[in-house]
């Protein structure tokens, strides 16, 4: 469990890594229901000139979620993400969502913190750069309740 | 040169502020608990998206939706046959407000920003509205470039803001 009074402005949250595999991409267009071929029809993907398949844009937003709701847990909450995407991936390439905690403030008598968040390719190179904001439980109030 | 900038004009600032209809859907856990499932990257979900007693003993007492789950209810499907060949529908784009005619050769999508007001729960009838907030001109390095900027906002049963999200298209 993550508590506000445990974090420190520049501290680095936990990488989360993840290859998305074909099965998931289709899984990715079937619960947007989303009939864009360039993420499950591999000619028609090369025909647009990408080397395969192509991950969903809100799929590099999943990797920032996902890696600050692992940070988090059960008791803190993603309240607030900002994300653009940059770049694209395509099938087999690995992803990682990062994340540094920029700002720590209380606002509404909830513990805050702004992260600088990102994911990163294989390469290193940036797909998507991003902001978010959490609320965080403390040790003296280990539920904030008005989430 | 008008006293707009380069693109921008009277007809194409009169968008500002022009809304959609309201559309309202209910959202339902078995739907949530599926998007949860299909875009972990982990294992497991995380148990507040997917176990109710898990969800139960967190702050948030009972499953919530994970955090890009907002939009998938509200989802229309076109026939195929209104599809274009690369199965994007023919009409009808990601908007439910009409898109203002600038005259720039191409678009893509700019940033996104979600923030919630509270979490979205099994049973919450949420209504939404998208409203064009912003159209802003700046010199990029090889033209123009026109940043449009949707705001959506969904409302719960009582009128109080869940999720507002705005979302930019930046012409070229």
């Amino acid at each position: 469990m993550i508590f506000w009074d445990d974090c420190v402005v520049g501290d680095e949250i936990p990488v989360l890594t993840a290859t998305i595999g074909s099965a998931q991409l289709f899984l990715m267009s079937a619960v947007t229901l989303n009939p864009h071929r360039i993420h499950y029809d591999e000619g028609w993907a090369r025909h647009e000139g990408y080397e395969e398949r192509v991950i969903h844009g809100p799929f590099h937003g999943e990797v920032i979620i996902q890696t600050v709701q692992n940070w988090l847990g059960s008791t803190g909450w993603l309240r607030e993400l900002e994300y653009s995407n940059r770049r694209y991936a395509i099938l087999g390439d690995k992803l990682a969502g990062h994340g540094r905690i920029l700002r720590m403030y209380v606002e509404g008598g909830r513990n805050l913190a702004d992260l600088d968040v990102w994911v990163e390719n294989q390469n290193g190179e940036v797909t998507a750069p991003g902001t978010a904001t959490v609320v965080l439980p403390s040790r003296e109030s280990p539920i904030q309740t008005e989430v | 040169m008008s006293d707009f900038g380069g693109v921008l004009n009277e007809e194409i600032l009169s968008y500002i502020g022009r809304e959609s209809s309201d559309e309202t859907v209910t959202f339902h856990r078995a739907e949530m608990i599926r998007y949860a499932n299909a875009v972990t990257l982990t294992k497991e979900p995380n148990p507040l998206f997917v176990c109710d007693e898990l969800a139960e003993e967190s702050p948030f007492r009972g499953i919530i939706a994970p955090f890009q789950f907002y939009s998938i209810p509200f989802t229309q499907m076109a026939p195929p046959a209104l599809l274009k060949e690369d199965g994007i529908p023919a009409a009808g784009g990601l908007f439910s407000v009409e898109l203002p005619p600038i005259p720039l050769p191409r678009t893509m999508a700019g940033g996104l920003n979600i923030r919630y007001e509270r979490p979205i729960r099994d049973g919450d009838v949420l209504t939404r509205r998208t409203r064009i907030a912003a159209i802003v001109e700046r010199e990029g390095r090889s033209g123009p470039l026109v940043f449009t900027t949707m705001e959506t906002i969904y409302r719960d049963q009582s009128g109080g803001d869940v999720v507002v999200v705005q979302q930019t298209i930046i012409s070229r």
